[in-house]
């Protein structure tokens, strides 16, 4: 791969209407790292993974994945390219069980979306728990999805991610919502598994305790620009991000 | 085609045209406002006939009167429906298409046991049977189609008016845009909704009312109807009420001229139209795209 | 030893009552048997998409007609023999299923119920005008050859053909592919992001779906000597809606009570009230508002109800 650069995203832009929600932003993701994207509110970090993870197409520019430009591909394409999406607000198969979740992301993995044959109930039943350990939720691995308590949702969104074992994991804000004790699970988790797995993990995050805990290297957005990239420590002193974002937020 | 049947069959198509329109217009006032699908407007269509035939025919009164009714009776048990589907405001799209399904069900039997199952006729009423020719042609437009174009017409002004000058456009506006956003303001969506329906279903009545004088009347004539309005539907937009205006005037004219050459098709020609449009553009042709 | 799911013993014993009472009865009862059985296999063919997979298609009559209408116009029509016209006639009616799923599919699910009716009351409406398929008066033709035309050996072949198509149907639901088919309706998004092609998923379903259908129709025929527009009626359409509404979508064997309720209020009960349709559009009103998940629920709340007091004790 071109210089260990999984993911590179080049001059970005997307307009809505009027509205330019992501102005010429180009950056690239390592392999292997935990990068985090981090910005105010509007700042465009949710529009840039959307184009990313092509829930929208850019009004121009191009995004790269392992060497293939992926910009115009199908929404659907990207996951099977090893690009896979956690949601801010979880996509969960709400009246399956936890397992049920999981199978169906296992059962893409193997290929047998069209498999008409009758299978025993618990068909991929033990894998689906293994992938439901790594998460911390093997034991409510029979417990219907939309019952779930919140934090254990945003888990559950993560294993069915992680079934189809992808190179780069996109999250959405993964500890909104949750106490911090808890975000902070959940972030060792993730970070325990990507380096497992040798999976790329690239992150939305607005606390900055976790952001400066966890991440790797950071890209700052503001206002659809792209302002700086880099160690947290390099972030730190940037003072265009000083100026613009740091000031006063979470310390 | 000689000039005079070219004419005559613009304005028959545009006639029919309007009528579509009247009765696509309710439906989509009631998907875009409310999100529900209403299966019932062709119960309530033959509902609006029905009642027309009863005050001008069977009762003698003035067809003004009739054609008020028409609107007036079918909203009001639009208003009723309202209260039915309360309950399930708000979940899944199939609840509010069962009970107006059911509803539908309901008022066809219904209107068989109120007026039997044979072919009514409705007349026309005298000051608007009879034609008109244009001068120095042989150009000759019976006076109902006109009428109903211009009534149509003018309900869709007065919608336009309604929508864009008064209060209660601008709340069924800000309905159709953000629901939610609406109820924080503090007004009263529930009467707002009640209203929205029923003028949805009135529209519906209206239509019947109209094409009353046109066709003989049977309860099973409103499910035909839909042969024509859901197309309509599907090429103007459905949740754009604009859309249908066009959309119900162009295969309400190329109906028109269909019929001419193929007497016994014409009334699927909306459909293939349909098709052929969801193939070019799926979400319709007269919706504005966004960038 | 094996546990038979509740769902599979429920539908045997259902077509084992079906079975006994057809062969032993009269022929009025047998004919009205055959029709309930027909619509069972209706029913659960409908509820692969609808209740398994979330789509609303109120064309269903589409492909029921279709079967038996293709079947008797190619046999009646070009003389061909019933082996090989039962091959054509599932031959044109996959393709034809799969060109009015692409149609329907191209837009929103909103747009999918408006236009799979759209095109069931077209294809009504032509049927019923064009002369060489029967227009209104339908076409009367006897497909089984004369050696199985008693009325016994009728039910006899419609039953079997059923049964096999159902058990068939509640295979396909244990399979992975039942499983995709309920992500698909629990959250269509969230499948396109694990990969999947969702309107490929999509028209996969519907013809599957649609193929049983019109093998229904197929045996339809068989039934009625013959192919008619109430075959293609888009009321069926609504009925299947009902059928599997009312019976609990939700569960298997639902569809199973729903086609044999509402059969009986069609076939008995239009004989003697003649505003049964008013009396079943006051039975969805009372199932929407009363029995949501249908009465299959019914059951399930009472049983559970059952195992609260008896622990409690």
């Amino acid at each position: 791969m071109n210089g260990g650069i999984i993911l590179r995203i080049e001059h970005i832009s997307k307009n809505f209407g009027a509205i330019r929600a992501v102005d010429d932003v180009s950056l690239d993701i390592l392999d292997g790292e935990m990068h985090a994207i981090i910005g105010s509110n509007g700042a465009g970090k949710s529009t840039l993974m959307d184009l990313v993870c092509r829930r929208t197409i850019p009004s121009s520019g191009k995004v790269v994945f392992c060497d293939e430009d992926i910009s115009v591909l199908p929404a659907h394409e990207i996951a099977n390219r090893g690009m896979c999406k956690c949601f801010q607000i979880s996509k969960l198969f709400g009246e399956l069980k936890a397992f049920e979740n999981v199978r169906i992301a296992l059962v893409k993995r193997a290929g047998r979306v069209y498999d008409f044959l009758p299978k025993k109930k618990d068909f991929l039943k033990k894998e689906a728990i293994e992938v439901l350990r790594s998460v911390g939720l093997a034991d409510k691995a029979d417990e219907t999805a939309s019952l779930l308590s919140y934090g254990d949702q945003r888990r559950l969104e993560i294993a069915i991610t992680l079934a189809l074992e992808p190179r780069l994991l996109i999250l959405d804000e993964p500890t909104a919502g949750v106490a911090r004790a808890e975000g902070y699970e959940i972030m060792k988790m993730i970070r325990n598994l990507a380096q497992r797995k040798h999976m790329t993990v690239m992150f939305i995050e607005h606390d900055m305790e976790i952001v400066f805990n966890y991440a790797d290297r950071i890209s700052v957005m503001h206002n659809g620009h792209h302002l700086a990239t880099g160690t947290p420590e390099e972030v730190r002193q940037n003072s265009f991000v000083q100026d613009a974002y740091i000031g006063g937020n979470e310390r | 085609m000689t000039l005079s049947r070219f004419a005559l069959t613009l304005v028959i198509g545009l006639s029919s045209g309007m009528l579509t329109y009247l009765m696509a217009a309710g439906m989509s006032l009631i998907i875009s406002g409310m999100g529900i699908i209403n299966f019932g407007q062709g119960a309530f269509y033959i509902l609006g006939a029905y009642v027309c035939n009863q005050i001008f025919t069977a009762m003698g009164l003035p067809f003004g009167l009739a054609l008020l009714g028409g609107f007036v009776v079918t909203a009001l048990l639009g208003g009723v429906l309202e209260r039915l589907l309360r309950p399930v405001f708000g979940k899944d799209m199939i609840f509010s298409l069962l009970i107006t399904m059911g509803a539908s069900y309901i008022i066809c039997d219904s209107m068989i046991m109120v007026w039997g199952n044979k072919v009514k006729a409705t007349g026309l009423p005298k000051f608007l049977s009879g034609a008109v020719m244009i001068p120095f042609t042989k150009i000759v437009f019976p006076y109902y189609y006109l009428f109903i174009i211009a009534i149509a017409a003018l309900v869709g002004i007065a919608f336009a008016v309604l929508f864009k000058k008064t209060m209660l456009g601008v709340c069924f506006r800000a309905i159709i845009n953000d629901k939610s956003m609406v109820e924080h303001l503090g007004i009263n969506v529930d009467r707002l909704y009640t209203i929205m329906f029923m003028l949805g279903i009135g529209l519906g009545g209206l239509a019947g009312a109209l094409n009353a004088p046109l066709s003989g009347l049977t309860p099973k004539t409103g499910l035909s109807v839909f042969n024509n309005v859901f197309p309509v539907l599907m090429i103007g937009g459905m949740n754009n009420i604009n859309g249908c205006l066009p959309a119900a005037v162009l295969l309400g004219i190329i109906s028109s001229f269909a019929a001419i050459y193929t007497p016994t098709w014409y009334n699927l020609v909306p459909t293939l139209v349909m098709i052929i449009v969801m193939f070019i553009s799926p979400k319709g042709l007269f919706v504005k795209k966004e960038r | 030893m094996k546990k038979i799911d509740k769902s599979l013993l429920f539908m045997l014993l259902v077509f084992g009552i079906y079975g006994v009472v057809g062969v032993l009865s009269s022929e009025s009862v047998t004919a009205i048997l055959g029709r309930i059985v027909v619509m069972t296999l209706f029913a659960l063919s409908f509820n692969l998409q609808y209740g398994y997979s979330g789509m609303v298609s109120l064309g269903h009559s589409l492909f029921f007609g279709m079967g038996g209408y293709v079947l008797v116009l190619i046999m009646s029509h070009y003389g061909i023999a019933l082996i090989p016209a039962l091959l054509m006639t599932l031959l044109i009616c996959f393709v034809l299923t799969v060109f009015v799923g692409i149609i329907c599919l191209k837009n929103s699910m909103e747009a999918f119920t408006f236009l799979s009716y759209g095109i069931a009351l077209a294809a009504l409406t032509a049927v019923g005008k064009w002369v060489w398929a029967g227009s209104t008066v339908g076409v009367t033709y006897q497909a089984l050859p004369e050696f199985l035309t008693g009325y016994r050996t009728t039910y006899a072949i419609i039953w079997t053909v059923c049964l096999l198509c159902c058990v068939a149907i509640y295979l396909i639901v244990q399979s992975p592919f039942g499983m995709l088919m309920q992500g698909a309706r629990e959250n269509e998004e969230r499948l396109t992001f694990l990969g999947i092609h969702t309107n490929r998923l999509r028209l996969v379903i519907f013809t599957v779906s649609c193929m049983f259908a019109a093998i229904a129709g197929i045996l339809y025929a068989f039934r009625n000597a013959g192919a008619y527009t109430a075959s293609l009626d888009t009321s069926l359409s609504f009925q299947a809606v009902i059928m599997c509404v009312l019976g609990g979508s939700t569960y298997f064997a639902g569809p199973i009570i729903g086609a044999f309720i509402i059969s009986f209020i069609y076939n008995y009960i239009s004989t003697v009230f003649p505003y049964y349709e008013g009396l079943m559009g006051l039975m969805i009103l009372l199932t929407v508002y009363l029995l949501q998940k249908g009465l299959v629920s019914l059951v399930a709340t009472l049983k559970e109800r059952y195992r609260r007091e008896e622990g409690a004790e």
